[in-house]
C-alpha cells in the first residue's frame, strides 16, 4: 500500500475521485463511460442531429454542470470521512438474520439445490429487491416533506450530465447506503440460512451481473441530454435514460421513481413512458409548496416562474439549504 | 465540430485505454490457489487423519485380543487408554466429514460409526440384555447403534468401578470383551472404507470452489454441534434444556473423554485455518482479501483451545467430578469461545461474499 501524507492511496482516490473511474462499483467507471459514449454515439448518427449540440461548452460548462463537478469532489470526501464510516455493515446485517433465523426457524443442514441454480437465484433476488426498495426509497423522498428537501439537491440541476447521478445531498446518500445494507443483508441471511455457503454473485468485474447489464446499456445516459427513448413496450418493463429524464422536469417529478425496472412504476401508479417532443427545462418549480414539485401541477412549467433551481447556485447551498429548510419548515409545523 | 476532429479526440482518448485497464484489474496473487490448497488438505488431513484412524483401531485390536487371554487391571488399563486415543482420532475425521459431500453413498458412514445424539435408542439396555444372553454376538448386535463407537465405550468403561468392570469382563467366557472386538473390528472396516474413499478420490480437487464452500458447510455444521451438542445442551445452556444440567448428555461421558473430543474436533479446525506444516484454507482466505476474519477464525480457535484445556484441567488436577464441572466459570468460558467461534465461520461466509457497502447502490438517484 502506498502512503501519501499519512493517507492510504486507496483513500486518496477515493476522495480525489479516481476511485470512481477506475472502480466497477461506481457508475462512472471507465468503461460505463465509454459505452454510453458509444451509445450517444449511435443515437446522434441515427438521428442525423450535429453533435455541436452535445459537445459544447454551453452545456459541459453550464453554470449547472460545473456545480456538479465541484460538488462531486465535495461528496466524494464526504461519503469516504462520514457516510462510509456510519454505515450499517452488510456483513453485520447478514449475520444477524442468520441468527434470528437459526433460532426461530432451527438449525438446519443447508437445502441441496443445484449450485448455478441458487446462484443465479440469489443475484437475480438481490437485483430485484434491491431495485424495489429502490423505488420505494425515492418515492419516500418526493412524498415526504421533509426528505423532499434533501432530494431537492438532486433535481436542482438544470442540465444533466452523468455527474448530476452524484449531486445527492449525504443524508440522501446515508439513506440509500442503509436501504443497501439492509435489503442486501436480509436477502443474503435467508439465502444463507437456506443454502450455507454454496453463493456467490453471478458478477461481472465484481458487479451484480444484472446492475452490470444496466450500466453497461447506458446508465449514464440517465443524467445526460441524450434523449433515448425505448420501444413503449421495453418502457413499461425498463426505464429508458428518456423516462428518467421526464423524472427531472418540474412537472414529471411524481413520475418514473424506478431505476432499473419500470416495472414498479407501472405496479404503483407512477409510470410515465416518454414522448416525442424532447424535454425542455429540468430543475424545480418556482414557489412550489413544500411537498415536493408538483402540488399545483395544473399550470404546467412556463418558463417565466421557474426556477427555485436559481436558490442552488454554490457548494455551500447544496449541502446546507436542505438543512436550513427542514428546519424552517419543522418551526412552521410546530407554530401552526 | 466535424468528424474528422471527433475521431481525433477519441485517438487521444484511445491512448489511455491500456493504461486504464492495467491499473482497474484487480491482481491477484498467483501463490496460492485453490488446487493447491484442496490437494494439500486431501492429503495432509483427511486421507492423513483418516489412515491415522485405522492404524489406531487395529492398535486396539491387539490390546483386546490380549485383553481377552489376560483379564487384568494392567491390560484393561491400556485397551481404555487406547479406546480414547482411537476416539480423538475418529473425532478429527468425523469433524472435517467431506465424504458424504462428494459421494451421497458415504454420507451415512459417520452414522454407523457414532450415535452420539442421534435419536433416542437407549444402548445401555440392549447392551446390558446382550451382556445376558447366550446367543451369537452378530445376532446379538444386530442394531447398528449397538455396532458403534459408543456401544464400545459403554463396553469398555461403564461401572461401578474397576473390580466390577474386570469382573464382569471375566465373566461368561469373557463374553464383554468378545462382544468389544466385534464392534471394534465393524469400526476397523468403516474407517478403512473412508480411508480408502478418500485415497481413491478423484473429485475433490477437480471440484474447486465447490469443495471450498462444501467444507465452510462442513465447518458450520460441526462448530454448531460440536457448541450445541456436546457443550451447550450438557450444561443447560441451550434453548433445549435450559437450566437443566445432565453429565449424561455429554458426549463419551463413560470414559470421560468428552473433552479430550472437544480438543480433537478444535485441533481439526486448526489444522484447516492454521496449519504450519501445510497449506490450508487460511492461506487461502489471506491471498483473496479476507485476512481479517481469517485472522479472528485463528484467534478464536485457539482461544477455544485454551477454554478446554483450562477445562480439562479442572478434571485432571483438581479432580472435580463432571457434574461440578458443568457448572464452573471454565466451562462458560469454553461455551462463550464457541459461540466465538462458530460465528466467525459465518462471518468469513459472508465476507467471502465481496457485498461491498461503498457501491453504486448507495448512491441516490
Ligand atoms: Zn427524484
Ligand atoms: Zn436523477
Amino acid at each position: 500500500m502506498i502512503e501519501i501524507f499519512g493517507f492510504s492511496h486507496e483513500l486518496w482516490w477515493e476522495w480525489t475521485g479516481i476511485d470512481y473511474v477506475l472502480n466497477p462499483h461506481k457508475r462512472i467507471f471507465w468503461l460505463f463511460i465509454l459505452s454510453s459514449f458509444v451509445i450517444a454515439f449511435l443515437y446522434v448518427l441515427y438521428k442525423k442531429e450535429n453533435y455541436n449540440n452535445y459537445f459544447n461548452k454551453s452545456f459541459w460548462f453550464h453554470p449547472s454542470a460545473q456545480l456538479d463537478y465541484q460538488y462531486f469532489i465535495l461528496i466524494s470526501i464526504i461519503k469516504s470521512l462520514v457516510v462510509f464510516p456510519l454505515m450499517l455493515s452488510v456483513t453485520d446485517t447478514a449475520f444477524y438474520v442468520v441468527q434470528l433465523l437459526n433460532e426461530f426457524l432451527g438449525y438446519h443442514l443447508p437445502f441441496n439445490l443445484n449450485r448455478n441454480a441458487i446462484i443465479f437465484l440469489y443475484t437475480l433476488t438481490l437485483f430485484i429487491i434491491g431495485d424495489f426498495t429502490r423505488y420505494w426509497l425515492h418515492r419516500w423522498f418526493h412524498s415526504s416533506d421533509l426528505l423532499w428537501q434533501f432530494h431537492k439537491v438532486h433535481h436542482s440541476a438544470e442540465v444533466l450530465t452523468p455527474f448530476t447521478f452524484y449531486r445527492v445531498h449525504p443524508i440522501e446518500n446515508f439513506l440509500f447506503g442503509l436501504r443497501y445494507a439492509l435489503t442486501t443483508g436480509i436477502v443474503t441471511g435467508i439465502f444463507i440460512y437456506c443454502f450455507g455457503a454454496r453463493l456467490q454473485v453471478m458478477d461481472v468485474l465484481g458487479v451484480n451481473l444484472f446492475i452490470f447489464l444496466s450500466l453497461i446499456l447506458g446508465a449514464n445516459l440517465r443524467h445526460s441530454p441524450i434523449y433515448l427513448r425505448y420501444p413503449e413496450l421495453v418502457e413499461k418493463w425498463f426505464i429508458s435514460p428518456a423516462q428518467h429524464q421526464y423524472h427531472h422536469t418540474p412537472e414529471g417529478a411524481r413520475k418514473n421513481y424506478s431505476g432499473v425496472l419500470a416495472l414498479w412504476d407501472r405496479l404503483f401508479g407512477s409510470l410515465h413512458v416518454s414522448e416525442e417532443k424532447k424535454l425542455k427545462t429540468f430543475g424545480l418549480l418556482m414557489n412550489e409548496n413544500q411537498s415536493n414539485g408538483l402540488s399545483n401541477n395544473n399550470e404546467p412549467s412556463s418558463q417565466s416562474d421557474f426556477n427555485e433551481s436559481e436558490s442552488y447556485k454554490k457548494l455551500t447551498d447544496l449541502l446546507f439549504k436542505p438543512f436550513n429548510n427542514s428546519f424552517n419548515m419543522m418551526i412552521e409545523k410546530v407554530k401552526l | 465540430m466535424k468528424w474528422s476532429q471527433l475521431i481525433n479526440r477519441f485517438k487521444k482518448g484511445i491512448i489511455y485505454l491500456p493504461l486504464l485497464l492495467v491499473i482497474s484489474f484487480p491482481v491477484y496473487s498467483q501463490n496460492i490457489n485453490q488446487e493447491m490448497v484442496l490437494q494439500s488438505i486431501i492429503k495432509n488431513i483427511l486421507i492423513k487423519d483418516s489412515h491415522h484412524t485405522v492404524v489406531q483401531a487395529q492398535k486396539l485390536e491387539q490390546f483386546l485380543e490380549e485383553l481377552n487371554h489376560q483379564t487384568d487391571n494392567e491390560h484393561l488399563v491400556r485397551v481404555q487408554k487406547q479406546f480414547v486415543v482411537l476416539l480423538q482420532s475418529w473425532k478429527k475425521v468425523e469433524a472435517l466429514y467431506m465424504a458424504g459431500n462428494i459421494n451421497s453413498d458415504m454420507l451415512d458412514v459417520p452414522r454407523y460409526i457414532d450415535v452420539f445424539h442421534s435419536g433416542n435408542e437407549n444402548i445401555e439396555k440392549q447392551l446390558n440384555r446382550s451382556l445376558n444372553s447366550d446367543k451369537k454376538i452378530d445376532v446379538l448386535l444386530f442394531k447398528n447403534s449397538t455396532k458403534s463407537i459408543n456401544a464400545l465405550e459403554y463396553l469398555l468403561f461403564a461401572s461401578v468401578n474397576k473390580e466390577q468392570l474386570l469382573d464382569s469382563m471375566k465373566n461368561k467366557n469373557k463374553h464383554r470383551v468378545k462382544m468389544a472386538q466385534y464392534i471394534n473390528k465393524v469400526l476397523t472396516q468403516h474407517f478403512l472404507e473412508i480411508e480408502q474413499f478418500y485415497k481413491n478420490d478423484n473429485q475433490f480437487v477437480p471440484n474447486g470452489i465447490k469443495s471450498i464452500e462444501d467444507l465452510v458447510n462442513v465447518l458450520i455444521d460441526s462448530s454448531y454441534k460440536l457448541l450445541t451438542w456436546r457443550v451447550a445442551e450438557p450444561a443447560g445452556l441451550a434453548e433445549k434444556y435450559k437450566g437443566k444440567v445432565s453429565k449424561s448428555r455429554l458426549e463419551y461421558h463413560w470414559s470421560e473423554a468428552s473433552f479430550l473430543a472437544i480438543e480433537s474436533i478444535l485441533h481439526s479446525y486448526k489444522d484447516t485455518f492454521n496449519s504450519e506444516a501445510f497449506m490450508e484454507l487460511g492461506d487461502l482466505g489471506m491471498s483473496q482479501g479476507v485476512s481479517d476474519e481469517i485472522n479472528s477464525i485463528q484467534k478464536n480457535i485457539e482461544n477455544a483451545i485454551i477454554k478446554n484445556q483450562l477445562v480439562i484441567k479442572l478434571m485432571k488436577d483438581q479432580s472435580m467430578p463432571l457434574s461440578q464441572v458443568l457448572i464452573s466459570s471454565e466451562y462458560r468460558q469454553l461455551h462463550k469461545s464457541l459461540i466465538r467461534l462458530h460465528n466467525s465461520f459465518y462471518i468469513l461466509l459472508i465476507e467471502a461474499l465481496g457485498l461491498t457497502s461503498k457501491i453504486i447502490e448507495a448512491d441516490g438517484d
